[in-house]
């Protein structure tokens, strides 16, 4: 019984940080067939707006502003060179990777290479009975993943911005012919992706680690569930992060995490080898 | 870094995982790297005059630059203060710089550049044990000199090689038994799947034993991981008295916070590192370093006159955040090393530094007299420190001074143990 609380408790709290990251990565992806290979600079942006700000505006005042500020830079970034990579999936994977490489080392530069420190906004915990401690933070990190998730979905069915994103989706040259401006959608689009990856990147920075090459690692993590999840589809990607989660911590609690990580990544091949056709964009 | 990462990348989409690997290709080519070139043999010729010139090769960018930058840092500011108190018998040191930019084919490279080309009379660099080895080939082949200037896990002694820190029986001998003694016996351990923290934790687990000390788990982790859930957890549930931990690099705050965010209390449950430096702590905040432990031959907080004064002028330079820590006075010291080398020699070539070295000193602040042994390692003062709310080390124990041993007795059967120095490729 103990060790399923575990397992629940920590499967969440990882299937958390990989939805909050994936979730941009699926947008960008979805909508403008453009693999952002710079996603996880994006996510270490937001997390280094969580370190510069929260003493000065407070933490939660640095959590708002991180997805406007590295949004406002996604848009910059698409407008200057993510608008010539549209729908060119190998273009854009070098010219994403060049990007990665700019950011990385201008945070660098400017920043230094050191790790950084940020505090946690809430320091309690939960207790789990049997002498365990659930932090606050990642029960609050499994709540922001669900709500951003669900403001996505419902932006994306029910607004009418959406419903011209997911025409655009479908079919770009037959939107742009009833008068859909494509090139407005596809930027907000782009700065919609990234923004959601700065919002990653501030609410996992007081639990994580926060230095320049970060990125990578919240990269891979949020490939895997969106390649599983079926490149662009928002709908799968909850599904997906929680049965990651909850496979990793079912090996890593008892045993440990390499051992998870092996699992995990079988797993995975398996499904991607059983199911190719859903590496292709589906719906949206 | 781990298999584990290479295979995740091989899973992903053909074109995700091609590009990925692209940049993590920096990276992975690992100690594979070696030097098949034929480099020329041929050494300094040192005119006696003009400025002496000291590679200075650390990583500036990639992972290993965490640590690295500030060990290049306190190098340039020993050359600067040899150089402004008119540098060695009236010549300046020059510092040729070189960033391998965490890339273990890239160090070997810019090793080869500085013997070679530059023909450094020495060169103070690298940082973990596999640019160390990666460059090897180069230091002994054209028989010049490295000095490595930082702790490291032993095993290993060669002719070309300085080792200016600590080695693991010193880092590692007095504070085992003072845990186990004065924390408790059951002990969890957890590190970063390399040579490196497993030797550390073989080596702990062989001195804790003797002690009549219990290891109930020993637990490893990818390089990059900085999920530590679940392994929290477990730990939570085995009820160690004590976490004896070898984590390397990035993933080291991110395991204190978790540590502390889920309840687990230091003064109860502390965690002794062999690894976590005050540069880490900085990243984790006093609130969650305070009670922790690790033993090292230098603390900032040492108070000494001849430390005030080196933190004063390492932070007045490189910024009042920056904290001092082991590796950053080792690599500072390490300059100060060669400098009496070459002072004792009395000529600037590796031939003459490498003949010199033996019995060399250098007052390293803080900590007192380093020396260099017959073995190319060095001797050193030993102190067990305790995290404080101001995200420093307290040394709460002195250990007093440690011989170098690289190939123990313990770890290594005596019939394998090399008379040292000798070549190792």
């Amino acid at each position: 019984m103990a060790t399923l609380v575990q397992i629940l408790a920590q499967g969440l709290s990882i299937s958390a940080v990989l939805l909050l990251s994936a979730l941009g990565l699926s947008i960008i992806y979805g909508v403008m067939g453009v693999v952002n290979l710079a996603h996880g600079e994006f996510v270490m942006l937001g997390a280094y707006v969580m370190v510069l700000l929260s003493a000065a505006l407070s933490p939660w005042g640095a959590i708002l502003v991180a997805p406007v500020v590295v949004g406002a830079i996604g848009l910059l970034v698409d407008r200057t060179l993510i608008r010539w990579l549209y729908h060119e999936p190998v273009k854009s994977m070098l010219g994403t990777f060049g990007l990665a490489l700019v950011i990385r080392q201008l945070v660098l530069l400017v920043e230094g290479p050191d790790l950084r420190y940020v505090g946690l906004p809430l320091t309690a915990s939960i207790p789990l009975g049997f002498g365990e401690e659930l932090p606050v933070w990642r029960v609050a990190l499994i709540g922001f993943a669900g709500l951003a998730t669900v403001i996505v979905a419902v932006w994306l069915i029910r607004s009418d911005f959406g419903l011209r994103v997911r025409t655009a989706t479908m079919d770009s040259e037959i939107a742009q012919s009833l008068g859909i401006n494509i090139s407005l959608v596809n930027a907000a689009s782009f700065a919609i992706g990234t923004a959601a990856a700065g919002l990653a990147g501030a609410l996992i920075a007081p639990l994580y680690s926060v230095y320049p090459g970060m990125g990578t690692t919240y990269l891979v993590g949020a490939f895997l569930v969106v390649v599983l999840a079926g490149l662009g589809d928002i709908r799968g990607l909850a599904t997906w992060a929680v049965g990651i989660g909850l496979v990793t911590a079912a090996v890593a609690v008892p045993a440990n995490d390499l051992l998870a990580q092996v699992v995990v990544w079988c797993l995975a091949l398996a499904i991607v080898a059983l199911r190719r056709d859903s590496l292709l964009p589906a719906r949206v | 870094m781990s298999t584990n990462e290479t295979t995740r990348r091989e899973i992903l989409t053909k074109a995700g995982g091609t590009a990925l690997a692209l940049s993590a290709a920096g990276t992975f080519l690992a100690a594979c790297g070696t030097d098949s070139n034929s480099a020329t043999a041929g050494n300094t010729g040192d005119d006696g005059d003009g400025p002496i010139k000291l590679g200075v090769l650390f990583s500036l960018s990639g992972v290993l630059s965490i640590a690295e930058t500030s060990m290049h840092n306190a190098a340039l500011l020993a050359i600067d203060e040899i150089n402004q108190a008119g540098g060695i018998g009236g010549r300046r040191i020059e510092p040729v710089v070189e960033d391998y930019a965490s890339d273990f084919s890239l160090v070997v490279q810019k090793a080869r550049k500085l013997v070679n080309e530059d023909k450094v009379a020495a060169t103070v660099g690298c940082y973990s044990s596999a640019s160390r080895k990666a460059v090897l080939p180069v230091y002994e082949e054209a028989n010049s000199v490295l000095v490595y200037p930082t702790f490291y896990e032993g095993l290993e002694c060669s002719t070309n090689v300085i080792y200016s820190s600590l080695v693991a029986n010193q880092h590692l001998t007095d504070a085992t038994e003072w845990m186990v003694k004065n924390v408790g016996r059951r002990i969890y351990m957890v590190g970063s799947n390399y040579v490196g923290p497993q030797t550390y934790n073989a080596i702990v687990k062989e001195l804790a034993e003797k002690q009549g000390a219990e290891i109930i788990a020993d637990r490893y982790f990818p390089l990059e991981q900085t999920e530590f859930g679940s392994a929290i957890s477990s730990i939570g549930a085995a009820k160690p008295d004590v976490i004896w931990c070898t984590l390397v690099g990035a993933g080291i705050p991110a395991f204190y916070k978790q540590y502390r965010a889920a309840g687990l209390d230091p003064d109860t449950l502390p965690i002794f590192s062999g690894i976590t430096t005050e540069q880490e702590l900085a990243a984790m905040g006093g609130a969650v370093a305070e009670g922790h432990y690790f033993p090292s031959s230098y603390f900032q907080t040492m108070d000494t006159p001849d430390n005030k004064k080196f933190v004063a002028r390492y932070k007045s330079k490189y910024g009042s955040k920056q904290p001092t820590n082991m590796p950053v006075q080792a690599s500072y010291n390490s300059v100060k090393l060669v400098a009496a080398a070459i002072e004792k020699g009395g000529e600037a070539t590796p031939e003459a530094i490498l003949s010199a070295f033996p019995g060399v000193g250098a007052k390293a602040p803080g900590e007192g007299t380093v020396t260099v042994s017959t073995d190319n390692h060095s001797t050193h003062h030993m102190y067990l420190g305790r995290a404080n709310s101001d995200a420093l080390y307290d040394v709460i124990e002195d250990f007093g001074e440690i011989k170098p041993d690289p190939f123990p007795k313990s770890v290594v059967p005596a019939s394998k143990i090399p008379t040292c120095p000798r070549r190792e490729t």
